[in-house]
């Protein structure tokens, strides 16, 4: 009995002696981040800019004040935004933003991002890319002047945004991630003020609002009848269903761009999303098959998942969305017969470019009236006007090739 | 006289006493090196400074240490304790050495609870995770008396008590998997990482908390001691030398209950510190439950706190949940009980 | 001298009968070996006694005719299961006393029980846990644990099952020897007929819910009687050392 009280003990105490020891050699490397921190907080004092204190409410519906304008940002979410609003030497206000998990979730952005921008991978990692989980002692050791996150983050972390605030780190609530176009526009204006670049965002919302009003007045103005469209997002591949989305994302989409989704009859029409019956599929035979693709999993491994988005080549989107179109069944559909099957990039989502998708769609539904819009141009445009360092090369829309 | 039962029995009770005040100074260290963790890379000479210029300071340091790290580490404390000794409690009144908050499925529940919570945007006075620790909070006590009536209908041995939370687990996980499946991505996110137990939701809310239950709960339970030990002697014997044993049982397990609700309300659920502390501190100090319940209580609060340092060594930026880590930690140790279990029947 | 009087006593396991209202008194020093097929319900008269089964009908416990109304009085000693606490036989014996205990045990209570283990030869073993017992010992044990609060009823459910030989003499005696130190009222439940007559100053006989018979060895144990509540053919001879034995023969 006596020894076996000593070896537990023993054992817990050794723990406890690893434990600190780690501790007190492990986090050193952090320090770095400090100095540009205290640099940028020079030239801080410096600024001075006539539209703060700037008042707003951001999208969770909290009133803000920023005193100064910010020089320093983390940006929890929504770093192509942020440059694309803030343009490329905005990279330098970023202190932070959640590394952890990037690549792996967002393989095509992380590419592309870190290919033209490797500073962007030295920036210190605020949280996980795959969570909503923020660490809230390295963003106050950060301490920057604007904390940026979005609706889920904020949920997540609703006990640690008094702290920031004590600490004087202005926290805001963006959201592109509803797919509103009131989020996106909100959003996009607050970038624009605290980037002190209220031009490109007024720019960036006008283009985005009358992209969307124009394909819709010329809808409205046409007498054609609404055709049935099935979108999938095709991160399952070949053997099994991906998610459908009813009144969010694609299905919002299809709705605005006046489709009729045969989702919304089987999925909860405000904010549903799941695969669809295969069976009810081939049974409503749809005019139009939308395939989603984006990177899911590692870019190098052979499956048979849709692949579209930055870094992608053409070649390897019509082969992917040809092993959809083998599925079984497949040959009898409407759509496949008439070749109206496309492939688009769901990555391409929740950011102030995704308007094309509304064109994209509508020239879907009805090519007569958009024969002059190009999505893959207009997307690749979109990029090289505001963001012109990125290499955005890459494929967000394409048409089946039977 | 060197060998008179009476000395002896004294004799060992003085190394359970010694056991208890080594355990006591390991989970003080434990504790110190836990407030010295953290991804600011703090100096230790400037966590000493912050901790004793208080609170009020403005400095980010003070902010970091007193609102950050000492919640989450105090949190550990009584979270670790007081699943470690309901664990240990429900073990004693079930007589069952597999029972644990995670095990009955109790703490599923309360992931369940957090998980309508948050799905259905569930506030108090405005505020998410109150409502959320509430509603967690309301569903780890339904359970616990489901459980218990059942029990009280079927027998509390180990088969009827051990499939019941087998079956509450499926049931509450499928609940949440529904949820999960309904929700929008994003609301399914916050789900799947409120069934981690993450330290990052602690507040000092959850400390006062899940601490003025565990102190209420160890001192009602510290009543009991004796007929607690009974118990553990057998229910017909315990019934026999006149104590009421129903009673004490629906008394334990309501304090249970309270203990469980409280530390998995705010943090999420984390797995097998109410099933490896008992155990542990048995080995230590017998079954007499004036040493058990300290020792499990403060093996409890060192096992947790052990855990969450490892979790914040192994994290770089994103937080990895400390629930994770009992769970790894836990599982092999449930495995090898129920190999000793399976072969002393 | 103390006096156990139960009237009318009956017991309903939801429809079924278990006892039909059985009315006998029990005199102090003396001990009682209850005896009958399985299921006739022998444990749960001792139950009903000690209170651990819901009962019709009254139970009283008299000391020179006085009235007594404490629970603690009464013992019993269930029969030994499969019990795995791992609590030391000092513990045991020490929870014996568990209404008295508080945070702090006092050295009255650690001597008293320091004194029924050595009365009881269990020192070598004061500090093993329980579940690492014999049989044997784990009986003496759960006897000392009883006997630790000095009750006058002790009540004792089939003490010798598993036990080797010279062990169901060693707790027979133990019982015997404090029947008639303290004049307590002993009742054992006990199968083999040998030990019922060698130890029960009176054999009480139960089947199916009522007592059959009451009286000393030689008037209960008798063929015709046995034959027909057991079911079996059996002889009842005199020992050379002057013991009743029933030997049973073949079942009918």
């Amino acid at each position: 009995m006596n020894k076996k009280i000593n070896k537990i003990a023993i054992s817990f105490l050794f723990c406890i002696v690893v434990i600190s020891f780690v501790a007190c050699s492990g986090k050193s490397a952090s320090s770095t981040s400090q100095n540009s921190n205290e640099l940028n907080n020079e030239a801080h004092k410096s600024q001075n800019d006539s539209s703060f204190p700037y008042t707003f409410t951001d999208i969770a519906g909290r009133n803000i004040t920023v005193e100064n304008k910010p020089e320093t940002f983390i940006v929890g979410n929504y770093i192509l935004n942020f440059m694309l609003i803030g343009g490329s030497e905005s990279l330098d206000k970023v202190v932070g933003m959640p590394l952890d998990g990037w690549e792996e979730t967002r393989f095509g952005e992380y590419t592309a991002m870190s290919a033209s921008f490797p500073e962007i991978l030295e920036k210190t990692s605020i949280g996980g890319y795959h969570d909503d989980i923020l660490d809230t002692e390295l963003i106050l050791k950060t301490k920057p002047d604007v904390l940026l996150i979005n609706l889920s983050q904020y949920t997540e972390n609703e006990t640690s945004i008094p702290i920031f605030e004590k600490a004087g780190i202005n926290v805001v609530v963006l959201d592109y991630h509803k797919m509103k176009i009131e989020n996106h526009t909100k959003s996009t204006e607050i970038l624009g003020k605290l980037l002190g670049r209220e031009e490109v965002a007024n720019e960036m919302i006008n283009e985005y609002k009358t992209a969307i009003e124009t394909v819709q007045s010329i809808i409205s103005d046409s007498n054609q009848q609404p055709r049935e469209v099935y979108m999938e997002l095709g991160s399952k591949g070949i053997g099994e269903y991906g998610n459908s989305y009813s009144g969010t994302l694609w299905g919002s989409i299809i709705d605005n761009a006046g489709g009729i989704n045969i989702a919304n009859d089987v999925l909860d029409p405000n904010e549903g999303y799941g695969p669809l019956d295969k069976e009810y599929v081939i049974s409503r035979n749809p005019d139009i098959i939308i395939i989603g693709g984006s990177i899911w999993t590692n870019y190098n491994s052979d499956n048979d998942q849709m692949r579209m988005g930055l870094t992608i080549k053409s070649d390897m989107s019509h082969d992917r969305l040809n092993g959809f179109m083998s599925r079984e069944g497949y040959s009898k559909l409407k759509a496949v017969q008439n070749g109206e099957v496309y492939g688009v990039d769901h990555g391409s989502l929740r950011f102030m470019g995704d308007y094309v998708y509304t064109q994209a769609i509508a020239k879907m539904l009805y090519p007569s009236l958009f024969e002059n819009i190009d999505p893959q141009k207009n997307m690749e445009d979109f990029y090289n006007k505001y963001l012109p360092e990125l290499d955005s090369t890459g494929t967000y829309y394409i048409k089946w090739e039977k | 006289m060197e060998n008179s039962p009476n000395l002896l029995y004294k004799n060992i009770n003085r190394k359970r006493g010694i056991v208890f005040a080594v355990s006591i100074f390991i989970s003080i260290a434990a504790f110190l090196a836990d407030i010295c963790i953290g991804s600011s890379g703090m100096s230790i000479t400037d966590i000493i400074e912050t901790l004793l210029a208080g609170p009020n300071g403005e400095t980010v340091n003070t902010l970091i240490v007193w609102s950050i790290r000492l919640p989450m580490t105090l949190t550990c404390v009584f979270v670790g304790s007081s699943l470690a000794l309901s664990g240990l409690q429900v073990q004693t009144i079930t007589n069952n050495p597999l029972a644990s908050p995670y095990t009955l499925g109790i703490s599923a529940g309360a992931s369940f609870g957090a998980a309508i919570s948050i799905t259905f945007g569930f506030t108090i006075a405005g505020v998410q995770w109150i409502g959320t620790a509430i509603l967690a909070f309301l569903f780890a006590i339904a359970v616990s008396m489901t459980i218990f009536f059942i029990g009280k209908y079927r027998g509390l041995n180990t088969n009827t008590l051990i499939l019941t939370g087998i079956i509450m687990n499926f049931f509450f996980t499928a609940l949440q998997q529904y949820l999960q499946y309904s929700a929008s991505a994003e609301v399914a996110q916050i789900i799947q990482n409120w069934s981690f137990g993450n330290l990052s939701r602690a507040s000092w809310a959850s400390v006062w908390v899940s601490a003025g239950i565990l102190i209420i709960g160890f001192i009602i339970l510290t009543k009991f001691t004796w007929k607690l030990t009974a118990i553990t002697a057998g229910e017909e014997r315990a019934k026999s030398l006149g104590i009421n044993v129903e009673r004490l049982r629906i008394y334990t397990f309501v304090i249970c209950a309270f203990l469980i609700a409280g530390a998995v309300g705010f943090i999420g659920t984390v797995a097998f510190v109410g099933l490896v502390a008992p155990h542990c501190a048995r080995l230590l100090v017998g079954e007499d439950q004036r040493f058990l319940i300290p020792v499990t209580t403060v093996l409890g609060s060192l096992i947790m706190l052990v855990a969450a340092s490892t979790a914040k060594l192994m994290s770089n930026g994103s937080m990895l949940p400390v629930g994770i880590i009992t769970s790894i930690v836990g599982v092999p140790f449930l495995f090898v009980l129920l190999m000793r279990e399976g072969k002393g029947k | 001298m103390i006096e156990l009087s139960v009237e009318n006593i009956n017991v309903n396991f939801g429809d079924k009968k278990i006892l039909n209202g059985i009315t006998e008194s029990f005199e102090g020093g003396e001990m009682t070996a209850i005896i009958g097929k399985n299921g006739v319900g022998k444990t749960t008269f001792i139950k009903a006694i000690a209170g651990l089964t819901k009962h019709g009908g009254k139970s009283r416990l008299f000391d020179n005719g006085k009235l007594i109304n404490d629970r603690n009085a009464i013992a019993y000693v269930p029969q030994l299961g499969a019990l795995s606490t791992k609590l030391t036989v000092f513990e045991m014996v020490l929870l014996g006393l568990v209404n008295n205990l508080k945070w702090h045990v006092t050295n009255e209570q650690l001597q008293m029980v320091d004194d029924i283990i050595k009365k009881l030869n269990l020192t070598d073993i004061s500090e093993q846990p329980f579940n690492t017992l014999s049989g044997g010992q784990k009986q003496l044990v759960s006897m000392a644990q009883s006997l630790i609060s000095k009750p006058k009823v002790l009540l004792l459910d089939e003490p010798t099952s598993a036990l080797d030989l010279r062990h169901q003499l060693i707790v027979m005696n133990l019982a015997q020897e404090y029947t008639k130190e303290t004049g307590a009222v002993t009742i054992f439940v006990v199968h083999d007929l040998m030990l019922a007559s060698r130890y029960g100053n009176s054999l009480l006989l139960i089947n199916d819910g009522n007592v059959k018979a009451f009286d000393k060895a030689e008037n209960v144990l008798k063929p015709e009687m046995l034959e027909n509540v057991y079911g079996v053919q059996i002889s009842v001879e005199h020992t050379k050392t002057g013991f009743l034995s029933a030997v049973p023969i073949k079942p009918l």
